[in-house]
């Protein structure tokens, strides 16, 4: 899915790490992980505020679109 | 719930199961008896107990009924000679057959039947294809009832969309399918093996020997549903997947 999530960019810009946002959020950190390695299906709204809230900023900081070719070299650079 | 689904198919199964297995043993203390009766070859079959078990109904009698005698007059040349009325259940009147047999018949006044003559030999034919069928069923029937059983304990256990729910689910609806072709495909072959074994031609109707499940095409239907619903578990999969993934 040529969805993107940035969490992790976010994260080192407020030097933040998984576990302390995963307590402020009040979710797991497996949950957390699963969306920060891209391999979650969707995001609730709910969970998306509540990154926004702590991370201090905006959904199209999170999540980026690519096309499927971009989508695609990314994921054999990583 | 779940218990209650889990008790009605055990004792589903455990009836049908029962009746299998009965009739295993049943069959060979018939065949012996009739061993012990009727010299080899001749004698006059007359085995008309029925051992009814709801659907499942296995009957062994080889007789003409009252409501296939214009079949048999048009089967039967001397048919119309044998006085029927006056005869007793002793008689043995013979019958000419267009093959031109001529065949031992005894009409039993009573039960309006007439019944014709099987060696031992044939009917040991019978038995053994008969008793294979059974044991056919019987197997298909613990492997079944281990699938549901398996099916009805994930359920219990609130997991219902999974890979293996799916397969079970074709399972059961694949054997459906399979039990009513095979259903259909003895039910319309039993009179030409019959006619095959026992040597008699021209027979528009044996009766039943043997055998009797009629689950064509209720069967079918059902194991058609059980692959639609096998799909629904499917998709129910993976909407699961997506909201096991969904943060």
């Amino acid at each position: 899915m040529p969805i993107v999530v940035n969490l992790d960019v976010m994260m080192a810009r407020r030097k933040m790490s998984l576990t302390e946002l995963s307590e402020k959020m009040g979710i797991t950190l497996a949950n957390l992980s699963i969306l920060k390695s891209g391999k979650a299906k969707a995001i609730r709204f709910s969970t998306l505020e509540e990154i926004c809230r702590i991370l201090d900023c905006q959904p199209g900081d999170i999540l980026e679109y690519m096309t499927e070719e971009d989508y695609r070299k990314l994921m054999r650079e990583t | 719930m779940n218990r209650i689904i889990q008790l009605i198919l055990a004792v589903v199964i455990a009836r049908y199961m029962y009746g299998l297995t009965m009739l295993l043993i049943y069959f060979p203390q018939q065949f012996r008896d009739f061993a012990k009766n009727y010299d080899n070859p001749g004698g006059v079959v007359n085995f008309e107990s029925t051992v009814g078990l709801g659907d499942l109904k296995i009957t062994r009698h080889f007789y003409y009924d009252s409501s296939i005698q214009q079949n048999f007059k048009n089967t039967y040349v001397g048919f119309k000679s044998i006085k029927f009325v006056n005869t007793t259940r002793n008689d043995t009147p013979m019958v000419n057959t267009k093959t031109g047999e001529l065949v031992a018949a005894r009409y039993s006044q009573f039960d309006k039947y007439v019944q014709v003559p099987v060696s031992y030999k044939k009917y040991k034919e019978l038995l053994v294809m008969v008793m294979a069928i059974l044991i056919i069923f019987l197997l298909l029937l613990i492997y079944i009832s281990v699938v549901l059983f398996r099916f009805s304990v994930q359920i219990g256990n609130k997991e219902f969309f999974n890979k293996a729910n799916q397969r079970r689910l074709r399972i059961f609806g694949g054997f459906l399918i399979l039990f009513s072709i095979l259903d259909y495909t003895i039910v319309n072959s039993r009179e030409w093996i019959l006619q095959k074994i026992t040597g008699y031609s021209g027979f528009g109707d044996l009766g039943d020997f043997g055998y009797s499940l009629n689950l064509f095409p209720y069967a079918l239907v059902s194991g058609l549903l059980m692959f639609i619903i096998a799909e629904a578990f499917s998709k129910g999969q993976q909407l699961q997947t997506e909201q096991d993934y969904t943060i």
